[in-house]
């Protein structure tokens, strides 16, 4: 993708690290995904700043669970898109408090 | 509006650089995505996007991934009353899955 804005560089850096830890199953039919070890490869080397604290972790961990919601122990696109959504939206919010607060101090 | 330029450094980005640790392109992915979040959602003071701010983003930042969202036209008027309709951040990234569908496509 030449030449694209900044916001897509973004989702292409997103779809490609799915596409780097994905892999394909016995079938080649079957769209690719993630085994739930390398996703955890994947978020300790891809996210290791982002998901410092054990609370961050755990919190990952719990998401992990309740996302494979077919259980086959692999995570498919939409799976891990909803998945590092949950890793956004906290920090989202985070940034929003810290700015926040960072007014109200001024 | 919209052609605000986005903070190289975010809280986020500080916080982090302080123990000189060089983010992931992953994690540089994500934080691009949440701060053209918070550039647009001004009316919202970066809670949400209005219908408008939402054209804006997509038309301003998804040249080339815009179509992959949908039809955006369709989509403003399901949010309903243009003056009360809020696009989430949850929803948000949701979009953002579907402009990433369409990059895997390609």
């Amino acid at each position: 993708m030449a030449e694209g804005t900044e916001l897509e560089w973004a989702v292409q850096v997103l779809v490609n690290n799915f596409d780097k830890y994905s892999s394909r199953c016995c079938c080649c039919r079957k769209p690719r995904r993630i085994s739930k070890k390398d996703f955890r490869k994947m978020l300790s080397r891809e996210l290791n700043h982002m998901l410092t604290d054990t609370g961050n972790k755990r919190a990952a961990d719990k998401l992990i669970c309740d996302l494979d919601e077919n259980k086959d122990g692999r995570i498919s696109f939409e799976e891990y898109w909803t998945l590092i959504g949950g890793i956004a939206s906290p920090i989202a919010h985070i940034i929003r408090q810290q700015e926040q607060s960072v007014k109200h101090t001024k | 509006m919209g052609q605000c330029n986005c903070r190289k450094n975010s809280p986020l980005t500080r916080a982090l650089r302080q123990d000189c640790q060089e983010l992931t392109d992953v994690e540089r992915a994500i934080e691009t995505v949440i701060n053209q979040f918070h550039c647009y959602a001004v009316k919202g003071q970066k809670e949400y996007l209005t219908p408008n701010e939402m054209r804006e983003l997509v038309v301003q930042k998804l040249p080339h991934l815009g179509k992959c969202v949908g039809p955006l036209e369709e989509k403003i008027e399901c949010m309903g009353d243009p003056d009360e309709a809020k696009l989430e951040f949850g929803e948000y990234w949701d979009m953002m899955g579907d402009a990433a569908k369409g990059c895997r496509r390609k």
